[in-house]
């Protein structure tokens, strides 16, 4: 009897048992749906200026400008000085640069003209100028050679000259013209070396004669022509003898005029 | 005796009623080919561990004595070198270097790279320097750099972020399986930047949904995500031209009454593009100027540009624009109108949406929203999900409506 019962309590336990473990006979919960909830809110028409500001701008039409302006003229050179073509006289190289240094000093006392000193491929170099003109240069180079420096010569370059003297003489001294003691201003005969359309180049021609001849020059405006005069002589030969230096000197038309 | 003929069928029962034991999906991780780089000037590889390389003659083995590999790729082929190997490769063949165990790696241009590398050695093209891996141990370079990992209040978005970049891997090795390599390591694909940007969250979360993709019609879902949406989400079509993805949300992105990525330092934005910019820009891509290049002017000259924004889509977003100048009259359109508006030269405008305002006769102001194409999930928006106490299959069926988390493998 004991064991009927038992039997029995055993089953109804099982059946318990078995109807828990069975998911389709468990009565489901229901969703929770305030813990997901957030994710379905309510969609709000958000009012957003930039959307509006979108939404109004369309087909939008923008037109850019910019204005180019011509660049500022180029400033002019330094008035003071400009670079031509002219003469040097180089007295000395070497490797030393204490030695050129002492040879400058001693340059110093030959000349009163600039001594330039220049480090130039591997050497240290003197050299004394600037001079426009040849015959400057090669009085200069004279002068250094009869002072102890015999290898003293003439190197050709561009070098700056005070813009406004064109008298040809570095460092901007003036040079006044030399009467020669045979000459005068009022003598009979004088030598036309040149017609030249620029002012400028027959005061040059005018310095270069003056300095390499020691005469006495000027020039004369002839409607747009500049004529070089040397001279006057009172005396023909000497005259004569002038010209013959200065065709010499590459003005092969110059001629008396008397 | 009853009882015992009761009792047994119970149990039998009972046994087939308790929670079934977990099937442990031992499939293995597929592997990927990702390309590091075409090569075609000398560089060099170092090797940290040791790496076999297999050819008929031998197998020699890199790492222990000879760490620094130089490449040289020629006309002929290639050439690989360091002080005790000098190994000459021909055209069409595969030189491959195999990890000996899971710790060797490699370091490339600054990066360290772990799983094997092959170089690729083709006539028409410059070497291609492949390194392939397990796809779960590649989300390891990959997530981190695609989302921001350091808080743990956006470890959910870390994960929907795992699972979308998963997606879009697997969908890639699916459409390129004979193709020479599967992805970029950057931005044409997903940015990889190999082990030294492992990070524990992203590890965690990739452990956590190991093998779990997205799918659509049984199939990899095609998967789209960017930066910043700007607070609207743009029609697939309009952006990658005229397919059909209806898993992929577009129109407002917003919870409750807040855009969803307006926590972005990109959600709105204001750039100055001047009228030199532009002629850059307008020299760099169609070879015409009138700055650059040009006489100096000898009369004062006014140039004009004109700009025309002749299209937008429904969002805002900016589809045509049209610039004339320098006798010249374009259209850009989409992702052209970006990368010509971007400045520096080379990069590009952050998104789209913008609408533009003109600040005085040469200068134009953009004033924008959101950073990327605006299609698929917003990344900054995951993250105010998953701050705001989201989970990542919320995050997922936010931006992916009607897509399953399935077992990819």
């Amino acid at each position: 009897m004991i064991s009927r019962k038992f039997n029995y309590l055993i089953s109804i336990l099982f059946t318990l048992v078995i109807i828990s473990c069975q998911q389709s006979l468990v009565k489901k919960s229901e969703t929770r749906g305030d813990v997901d909830s957030t994710l379905f809110f309510k969609q709000i028409e958000i009012q957003d200026p930039f959307f509006e500001a979108i939404q109004n701008s369309g087909e939008q039409k923008f037109s850019l400008t910019k204005k180019l302006i011509p660049p500022p003229q180029p400033i002019p050179e330094s008035s003071k000085f400009k670079e031509i073509e002219g003469y040097r006289v180089q007295i000395f190289a070497g490797v030393d640069s204490i030695g050129t240094i002492s040879n400058k000093i001693k340059a110093t006392q030959i000349t009163a003209d600039t001594i330039y000193f220049l480090a130039d491929k591997g050497l240290y170099k003197l050299q004394i100028g600037d001079y426009p003109y040849y015959p400057q240069a090669d009085s200069v180079k004279r002068n250094f050679r009869q002072n102890g420096y015999p290898g003293a010569w003439i190197v050709k370059r561009q070098i700056f000259i005070p813009i406004k003297d064109t008298t040809g003489v570095a460092k901007g001294e003036q040079v006044q013209p030399t009467v020669s003691p045979n000459q005068n201003t009022t003598g009979k005969y004088k030598i036309q070396v040149i017609v030249t359309g620029t002012e400028n180049k027959a005061r040059q021609i005018c310095n270069e004669l003056k300095s390499s001849l020691n005469v006495l020059t000027f020039y004369e405006s002839a409607g747009n022509l500049f004529k070089v005069f040397v001279g006057s002589f009172d005396d023909e030969t000497i005259a004569r003898d002038t010209l013959e230096k200065i065709r010499k000197l590459n003005y092969t038309d110059a001629w008396l005029v008397y | 005796m009853k009882f015992q003929y009761i009792l047994l069928p119970v149990l039998l029962f009972l046994i087939s009623c308790t929670p079934g034991i977990k099937r442990i999906d031992e499939t293995r991780s597929p592997d990927i080919r990702v390309l590091l780089s075409s090569i075609s000037s000398k560089d060099s590889i170092e090797f940290k561990g040791i790496y076999k390389l297999h050819s008929e003659e031998a197998e020699y083995e890199f790492g222990t004595a000879n760490n620094l590999l130089y490449i040289v790729p020629s006309e002929e082929g290639l050439l690989l070198y360091n002080q005790n190997r000098y190994l000459e490769y021909r055209n069409s063949s595969v030189v491959r270097f195999n990890a000996s165990d899971h710790d060797s790696h490699f370091l490339y241009r600054g990066r360290e790279y772990n799983g094997d590398l092959y170089f690729l050695i083709s006539e028409d093209s410059p070497v291609y320097l492949i390194n392939k891996l397990a796809l779960e141990e590649y989300l390891r370079g990959v997530v981190p750099a695609e989302i921001p990992c350091n808080d743990m209040a956006n470890y959910e978005a870390v994960k929907a972020q795992t699972i979308c970049a998963r997606t879009y891997s697997l969908n890639k090795m699916e459409k390129l399986r004979d193709k020479d390599f599967d992805v970029f390591a950057d931005v044409r694909d997903q940015v990889y930047s190999g082990v030294l940007s492992y990070h524990p969250a992203a590890d965690k979360a990739i452990q956590e949904t190991k093998g779990i993709i997205l799918t659509y019609n049984n199939q990899p879902a095609t998967i789209y995500y960017h930066s910043t949406c700007g607070g609207k989400l743009e029609p697939v079509e309009n952006v990658f031209g005229n397919i059909i993805m209806p898993y992929l949300p577009q129109g407002t992105d917003a919870v409750s009454d807040i855009f969803s990525c307006s926590a972005s330092p990109r959600f709105r934005w204001v750039e100055n593009r001047t009228f030199s910019q532009l002629d850059s820009s307008f020299f760099q891509y169609y070879n015409k100027s009138n700055l650059i290049n040009v006489p100096p002017v000898t009369d004062t000259l006014n140039l004009q540009m004109g700009i025309n924004v002749l299209e937008r889509t429904s969002t805002g977003r900016v589809t045509k624009l049209a610039i004339n100048y320098a006798d010249t009259s374009v259209v850009l359109e989409d992702s052209n109108i970006r990368r010509f508006l971007g400045w520096p030269l080379g990069t590009s405008l952050n998104s789209n949406l913008f609408y533009i305002s003109q600040s005085n006769d040469s200068t134009l102001t953009f004033h924008g929203g959101g950073y990327g194409h605006g299609v698929g999930m917003c990344q900054y928006g995951a993250l105010n999900m998953s701050r705001k106490g989201f989970r990542y299959y919320h995050i997922l069926s936010k931006y992916f409506p009607g897509t399953l988390l399935s077992k990819g493998y």
